[in-house]
């Protein structure tokens, strides 16, 4: 069977979603770790509800989709209740707890309430530093990736923005270690 | 030198596009062939496109940029097109034309749900408007890839393909392969032995090394040297029925002599096992994955998988076929994988051939597993 950690992130078409899982399946593959990603979305851009896939192992992985996640990531709550049917026993779920408020249905899975909204927005004063919150967040589940690895391939993704804006790169950084302390 | 990186399927196509030597495109966007487009008009506006003369040309409508190609392709243009869906419905009046005249045209076309505008990034529900979508008659070669790195190799065979045989050839991929990323090898064709087709204009008043009719085959041509100079006469109309047979018949005859060079497939799994599997494009990862986890727990099977859907391997799925207790077809569509096979084994198997027809949905390697795992 296949070995692969599997990742679904789910939420409203311009929240991110796709970024999310294209950034943590390039930053797998840069830290020298076979990943694959595949977006899923409608013909909205906005108003529409977008998923994502991403899968990180160490074999070559065949196929985009899968049955069942050990990682869902749901950013509102009508994505959450798309993603119910990946959920597995010991999948780990992270929401946006600004915008997924109820959570009866899934206490069993323990959900972590990341609420990057008002960290981004009020701790770094930079609401478009909301994916970083979650990605951080999202690192420390998933394993054999290392935090230095990930600020290393941000760094090479980024190179261009970062060179515009050089205090992006710190802001960055610090969005994510916040993501990352928040999960125990 | 070759390079590994970790990009989208569509992006593969495009960087396979500029190593293959192709100068332009023409197209009109549309999910989930865009990427294509946007790359390509990235790479004719960069300081390296100008020096390479590339041309990138956003037409009104997909039949203007199938008929551009077309004209890009008379004068001995490298040249190609990428649509979809409602799109490639479109762009069949220039590709039937193309047929008629044998132009070596080249469309990337990545299937999306349908009938009409319907989901915008997966599907296999385009085969048989791919394969046979013109108005009769025309023959045309498409090629089906299953992961991102044959987006890549085949997107450099689809030209060769096209201008060593003068048919218009296909690239039918999906939304899947093209906005997936994932670890692709490029190269420059040149390092694996790989020598392109030389691009040769059709035109008059073009400069060619070989003689017309050397480069264009019979019948559609016409080719009249008047006071030293070589006229071309092109025809996609004919006067009498008579005629028109003449002409369908050697374009057979044509297609059919160089069908057994063209034809590629791909066999997986336990020679012996009695279980077949046919299935195509990102469907035959999912069986092969699946054939794999069967294996683990003892059971069974194996996998044909056309990589041309046309012209169709027929003799070898009759062959992979003949032992086969089980025939199962997987495909993300209804019956169009289903009709080519049935088509090809027809009368020469005993046993019945199941269809597992998901439209518009991906098939999970789960699944293939459950249907083997059927009792029989």
């Amino acid at each position: 069977m296949s070995k692969h950690y599997k990742i679904v992130v789910c939420g409203e078409g311009g929240q991110g979603v796709l970024s999310i899982a294209k950034i943590i399946a390039t930053a797998a593959w840069l830290q020298g770790r076979k990943a694959i990603y595949l977006p899923n979305f409608t013909t909205e851009k906005r108003g529409g509800v977008s998923m994502a896939f991403a899968q990180i192992g160490d074999e070559p992985i065949r196929f985009p989709r899968f049955e069942k996640a050990d990682l869902c990531v749901a950013l509102s709550q009508r994505a959450l209740e798309r993603l119910l049917p990946f959920f597995k026993d010991g999948t780990v779920v992270i929401v946006n707890s600004m915008l997924v408020k109820d959570l009866s249905g899934i206490e069993q899975w323990k959900p972590y309430r990341v609420d990057a909204t008002t960290i981004a927005k009020e701790q770094l004063k930079k609401p478009r530093t909301f994916n970083m919150v979650i990605m951080g967040a999202m690192l420390k589940c998933i394993p054999g990736l290392s935090v230095e690895g990930f600020d290393g391939a941000l760094k090479k993704q980024f190179d261009s923005k970062y060179k515009k804006d050089p205090t992006l790169k710190d802001l960055n950084e610090k969005a994510f270690r916040i993501g990352y302390e928040l999960i125990s | 030198m070759s390079e590994k990186k970790f990009i989208m399927g569509n992006e593969a196509i495009g960087r396979a596009a500029r190593a293959a030597g192709a100068r332009a495109m023409f197209g009109y966007p549309i999910t989930p062939s865009s990427e294509i487009l946007h790359f390509w008009s990235g790479e004719a506006g960069s300081e390296q496109g100008k020096k390479d003369n590339l041309v990138f040309t956003q037409a009104e409508d997909e039949a203007a940029a199938g008929f551009m190609l077309i004209g890009s392709v008379l004068v001995g243009t490298r040249a190609f097109t990428a649509t979809g869906g409602p799109g490639h419905v479109i762009m069949q009046d220039a590709f039937a034309m193309a047929e008629a005249m044998r132009f070596p045209i080249v469309a990337i076309v990545m299937q999306r749900g349908g009938p009409s505008t319907s989901t915008v990034v997966y599907s296999q529900s385009e085969v048989t408007l791919a394969c046979f979508g013109g108005n009769g008659n025309g023959y045309r070669i498409v090629y089906s890839p299953a992961s991102i790195q044959e987006l890549y190799d085949y997107t450099i065979k689809v030209f060769n393909t096209a201008w060593k045989y003068r048919f218009p050839t296909m690239l039918l991929s999906d939304g899947y392969l093209g906005k997936m990323m994932d670890e692709v090898e490029l190269y420059d064709p040149a390092e694996r032995g790989i020598v392109m087709e030389p691009a040769e204009p059709y035109s008059q008043g073009q400069v060619r090394t070989r003689p017309l009719a050397a480069i264009v085959p019979s019948p559609e041509l016409d080719a009249r040297v008047v006071d030293g100079v070589e006229y071309a006469c092109f025809r996609n109309c004919l006067n009498f029925e008579e005629e028109a047979l003449a002409v369908n018949m050697e374009t057979k005859t044509a297609f059919d002599a160089v069908a057994p060079e063209i034809i590629e497939y791909e066999e997986y799994g336990d020679k012996d096992a009695s279980t077949l599997i046919i299935a195509h494009g990102i469907v035959s990862a999912s069986v092969k994955q699946a054939i794999d986890n069967l294996k683990e727990k003892g059971v069974f099977a194996r996998l044909f998988r056309p990589i041309t859907l046309n012209p169709f391997p027929a003799e070898q799925l009759r062959t992979s076929a003949k032992n086969a207790k089980r025939i199962f077809v997987a495909e993300s569509a209804v019956g169009q994988l289903g009709k080519l096979a049935a088509h090809a084994l027809c009368g020469t198997v005993s046993v019945p051939i199941v269809e597992y027809s998901r439209p518009s949905i991906g098939i999970l390697p789960k699944e293939i597993e459950a249907l083997v795992m059927q009792p029989a």
